[in-house]
């Protein structure tokens, strides 16, 4: 049987929305606490939620599982409750190993201070002993790559830099099992490699980890499992791609409410409409028919249409100008096409922003989102990371 | 539990370092303004009572020499008493975001107390000294008096720091008071002979440390007082303990309010 580094039961957590509330509830229970017998109470007062609800999973030694769930869903409180930060309401959490958690970066930091002198105080913070932060030291500064500022005040340093320090210090000395919630993307391109190098490392060394994150890249990354909370409570968990796919599919349904934007200068266009097959394979054909309501007569109009993943990243873009088509635009109906031999997105949701121009990219007359997101799938269960998927051709000499 | 020790130690001395080097490093008159506040505070009290302003009764020792310890004192006594809430208000940022032995906070304050202290009492008591031509063996016990004041301060402040840290109503009290209190204290006068003030004096359960070190300093040898510091003391020690634990109890109540 394999060994659990973590084992939550049953684990809840209330709170008051009301401030005032808040801080005499909080007097209440540290009344509660300091009276013998006296047990708290499990039924909601009046204003609180709960942020977490009996929540149970355990997390195998070496093993890495992901957090994935709307803003405000409780993936923070989650950790802070396992990390001991917080008192759960009810619940119980067993662990087993040093137990390290990066919820923020550079705990400690005086920005007086020189970067030399801020690793010993956040080290010491983080609980590492001075003689094991002395002989780490040289090993945290190379990592951090900040040799020519160590004596540096770190208020001089950009806010990257004092990212790559905090990270650098949080993951020189190795704890059993390391609590991530969304710092990973620290510093420039390399350091960001560097960092899921380290953690990799970690968790080759039998490490366990739970990663919080947005980005579906490092949870499809980077995860064994997942566990998806919503509304505080526990929606499912389950293997890292089953789990991703239901919860994307879920974002991007919830999702559609709330983005519906368009920008319209009613002096030139009255309205746009997109038609399109939402759902296509990755890599096959895909025809876009954009309807321009024009309220005059448009020379020289540039159109661009932009594909925009789920974490706001501009996928791919193209505009009629680099194609050398500049589409003249009558007054009442028009009608474009827009048309890809083989759409090459990853599998995923995409939005797609259409703009429309001047013969200048900035005299904009017009912008809209599409309110139904293209789902582009994949039947195969073989699932590259990145942003695209092209189809090369392997050779070997 | 040594290691634990060893840890709330090691984080404590760390913080404060972190807080003394930083504390004057944007200054250039640096630690003068540690003294500034006792010695414009016993100035005024020394020029009103040169002016025959304040009428003050016989004493064993000069008046400056009286005000000037008095005044030390009774700042000693502010300092460690907002120090846990300093502490707290200071390392917010990083209460909510890491879990740490939370005592390390309570002894990085009383570091910065003590060196922050003996800064400025270690030079002016000397000049005093040198000034009243008081020498004597006694004068390196008073390190038991300014330990038990500080020890006094840091217990009322662990004591009311969950409830002025929820209720910020309470911590206006707190400040409120700490300012006239000093009346009531013998740190700028004698204890008066009769009346209500000289009961509120003399039943202050700061005075005997006030003038236990007055008497350590200046060889006065007012045993009654000294006796009374050390049963207040003692007492002190023995409450601390349960201070702790309930400080420990209230820290995640608190923190879990900070966020919000």
């Amino acid at each position: 049987m394999t060994q659990s580094s973590l084992i939550v039961k049953d684990l809840s957590k209330k709170y008051s929305r009301n401030l005032r509330r808040s801080l005499l509830y909080g007097g209440l229970d540290l009344g509660k606490k300091i009276i013998p017998f006296s047990n708290q109470k499990l039924r909601l007062r009046k204003t609180e939620f709960w942020a977490i609800k009996d929540i149970s999973f355990d997390l195998k030694k070496g093993e890495t599982l992901g957090i994935v769930g709307h803003n405000g869903a409780g993936k923070t409180t989650l950790l802070k409750l396992i990390s001991g930060l917080l008192y759960p309401t009810k619940g119980q959490i067993e662990i087993n190993g040093k137990l390290n958690a990066l919820i923020s970066l550079g705990i400690g930091f005086n920005p007086i201070l020189t970067g030399r002198e801020n690793i010993f105080v956040s080290g010491a913070i983080m609980g590492y002993p001075s003689e094991m932060i002395k002989n780490k030291f040289d090993e945290i500064v190379a990592f951090s790559e900040l040799e020519d500022f160590i004596d540096s005040p770190i208020k001089t340093y950009s806010s990257g830099m004092m990212a790559r320090l905090g990270f650098s210090i949080a993951v020189s000395i190795e704890p059993q099992i390391l609590l991530i919630d969304e710092i990973l993307a620290v510093g420039d391109l390399n350091f960001s490699i560097k960092c899921y190098r380290r953690i990799n490392e970690f968790r080759s060394n039998g490490g366990s980890i739970i990663l919080v994150s947005h980005s579906p890249y490092a949870i499809r990354a980077n995860c064994d499992r997942v566990l998806w909370i919503e509304n505080g409570m526990k929606k499912n968990i389950g293997k890292t791609k089953e789990i991703c796919d239901e919860y994307e599919t879920f974002s991007a349904k919830k999702d559609d409410v709330s983005l519906s934007k368009s920008y319209l200068d009613k002096e030139y266009i009255n309205d746009i409409k997109l038609i399109y097959n939402n759902k296509i394979e990755s890599g096959n054909s895909f025809n876009l028919k954009i309807i321009i309501d024009s309220q005059k007569k448009l020379k020289d109009s540039i159109i661009t249409v932009s594909f925009f993943n789920l974490t706001g990243q501009n996928v791919i873009a193209n505009n009629s100008n680099e194609s050398e088509v500049k589409p003249v635009l009558n007054k009442g109906i028009n009608s474009v096409n827009l048309f890809y031999d083989n759409l090459i997105l990853n599998r995923g949701s995409y939005y797609i922003n259409v703009t429309i121009s001047g013969d200048h990219i900035n005299t904009q007359y017009a912008a809209m989102v599409n309110i139904n997101k293209l789902e582009i799938s994949s039947k195969t269960d073989k699932y590259g990371a990145g942003l695209v998927r092209l189809k090369p051709s392997w050779n070997k000499e | 539990m040594n290691n634990l020790f060893r840890n709330i130690f090691e984080l404590g001395l760390r913080l404060a370092i972190r807080d003394f080097s930083s504390l004057y490093r944007l200054s250039f008159l640096g630690f003068f303004w540690g003294i500034a506040t006792p010695l414009v505070t016993s100035l005024s009290f020394i020029l009103l009572q040169r002016s025959n302003i304040i009428i003050i009764p016989e004493i064993p020792i000069s008046y400056p020499a009286y005000v000037i310890s008095g005044t030390l004192m009774w700042q000693l006594f502010v300092d460690s008493l907002n120090s846990p809430m300093n502490q707290i208000q200071v390392n917010k940022s990083v209460l909510t975001k890491i879990k740490f032995p939370w005592l390390s906070l309570i002894l990085s304050g009383f570091f910065n107390v003590m060196i922050n202290f003996f800064l400025k009492f270690i030079p002016i008591i000397f000049i005093i000294l040198v000034l009243e031509g008081s020498y004597n063996i006694d004068i390196f016990v008073v390190i038991f008096p300014i330990l038990g004041i500080s020890l006094f301060g840091f217990l009322i402040g662990i004591y009311v720091l969950p409830i002025i840290t929820l209720f910020e109503d309470l911590k206006r009290v707190v400040n409120l008071l700490t300012g006239p209190l000093i009346f009531l204290t013998p740190a700028l006068y004698p204890i008066p002979e009769s009346g209500v003030l000289n009961l509120l004096v003399k039943n202050n359960p700061i005075t005997p440390f006030i003038l236990s070190a007055r008497s350590f300093l200046f060889n006065l040898g007012d045993n009654q007082s000294i006796e009374s510091f050390l049963f207040i003391f003692f007492i002190s020690i023995i409450l601390f303990i349960p201070g702790c634990i309930l400080y420990n109890l209230a820290m995640p109540i608190l923190i879990e309010r900070m966020e919000n």
